[in-house]
């Protein structure tokens, strides 16, 4: 009987050693020592081949998990592989470094179930619209812009059409959620996906009717456009006072919100991205 | 290949290797989410002249060794697929190998189970995997010898001893 863990005197071989061997990491010269022994003592090559076969069993047991596709939405848990594998696409473009910010705020999904069931109801133009946030080059266009009172904290709505006509809504908070971090977080599990971010002291949360890949390509390119240089960068434009030419009579910024003249235009006071 | 993809083709091993860890499917997606998480955070700190399944599976692993510190008392929670009948492989015998691999490797202290998982599925060097694993490469050497005794021997047992061994006696 060999024992354990101690080189045998009589066989100079160690448990350890056939470990070794049966993994090919032992250098030559011990290799040969050890296949020596082998050959001289079949039980020493039994165990090999059970620790193989041990292994081989675990293998083949693991393996259908290697063999998932990774993309698998299962509704009842929030953490699953869709968000794990947005977030690496959403990483592919994001440059900006992780925000660590102080406070305190609503847990994100309690932060997500507000603003979707902000979002389901019917897109009604606000009276209020003092211009919306622009994101030139994004083919959106605004529709509408309105603060919402949810659980006790300002949200700004931003409402938008794409270029094929989906709809999306972009809100905005002041405070920063519970979890502080510059992470894209996607929620596939939801009735239309959303993708939250923090950044500049504020949340910002995008939700549309569109795939999961094409808001998240929104969500970070509106990332890049409000971290842009100052001066070149895409914020709220407060209407002219008493002049509501941005907004026509039904509340709808004017067409041209959504183009290229931006730089040109002030900057609403107090934003600091 | 950019720094995402490589690790894009990394997630079907790390999957592997946290449910073999975790015994647990829904605990290794989230333990395999927190580590692309933070390796995409951590970004900054992989070299590029490192290997990149080195480091997450590094990550991984003290992810795995963090929760179970901060969590001693193990919460049970049901599976996704409890209540559903366990799919039987044509080859029984086989099947019932699988299964026994499975169940021996609870027997295991957590860092045998690691060291031999890691060396077992993914095969990497002994270098690599000390370095994974945060050990010497002798302890890695040591560690995956008793793993494999035991199992070893656990395999050898009767079953009928087996199943005995798991009744213990209660004052």
């Amino acid at each position: 009987m060999i024992s354990l863990g101690n080189r045998n005197a009589k066989h100079a071989v160690t448990d350890e050693e056939l470990s070794a061997f049966a993994d090919g990491q032992l250098p030559p010269h011990r290799a040969r020592r050890v296949a020596a022994e082998i050959r001289a003592h079949p039980r020493f090559a039994d165990r090999i081949y059970a620790y193989w076969r041990r292994e081989a069993a675990l293998w083949r047991a693991l393996d259908p998990v290697f063999q998932e596709s990774v993309p698998q939405i299962e509704a009842p848990r929030a953490r699953r592989w869709p968000a794990a594998a947005a977030l690496i696409v959403a990483a592919l473009l994001v440059t900006g470094g992780a925000l660590h910010m102080a406070g305190s705020g609503p847990a994100p999904a309690r932060f997500a179930d507000m603003v979707l069931q902000a979002y389901m109801q019917p897109a009604r133009a606000s009276g209020e619209v003092s211009g919306p946030r622009l994101f030139s080059g994004l083919g959106l266009q605004p529709l509408s812009q309105k603060q919402l009172q949810l659980a006790g904290r300002e949200i700004t709505e931003y409402r938008y059409h794409d270029a094929g006509s989906n709809r999306l809504a972009l809100y905005e908070m002041d405070h920063h959620t519970a979890i502080q971090d510059g992470w894209f977080h996607v929620m596939s599990d939801k009735s239309v996906p959303l993708v939250r971010w923090q950044q500049g002291g504020k949340s910002y949360l995008l939700v549309g009717d569109m795939e999961l890949a094409e808001l998240t390509r929104t969500a970070m390119a509106m990332q890049q456009k409000i971290s842009g240089p100052r001066g070149t960068s895409e914020q709220s434009v407060p209407a002219p006072t008493g002049a509501p030419s941005s907004a026509p009579a039904n509340g709808t910024p004017a067409p041209q919100d959504a183009g290229t003249s931006r730089s040109s235009r002030p900057a609403a006071a107090g934003n600091n991205f | 290949m950019s720094f995402e993809q490589q690790i894009c083709d990394q997630i079907p091993h790390l999957r592997r290797y946290a449910t073999a860890l975790c015994g647990d499917p829904g605990a290794a997606d989230d333990l395999v989410q927190d580590c692309l998480e933070r390796a995409l955070r951590k970004r900054h700190l992989w070299r590029p002249s490192g290997r990149l399944r080195s480091w997450l599976f590094r990550m991984l692993y003290r992810l795995y060794i963090n929760q179970r510190t901060s969590a001693p008392v193990r919460k049970e929670q049901p599976r996704a697929d409890a209540g559903l009948d366990q799919t039987v492989a044509a080859d029984q015998e086989d099947h019932v190998e699988c299964q026994q691999a499975l169940e021996a490797l609870d027997q295991l202290p957590t860092e045998q189970r690691a060291a031999l998982l890691l060396v077992a599925l993914e095969n990497p060097g002994y270098r690599e995997a000390a370095r994974i694993l945060g050990v010497r490469v002798g302890t890695l050497r040591s560690r995956l010898s008793r793993a494999r005794e035991t199992l070893r021997q656990e395999r050898d047992r009767p079953a009928v001893r087996r199943r005995t061994t798991a009744l213990k006696r209660v004052k």
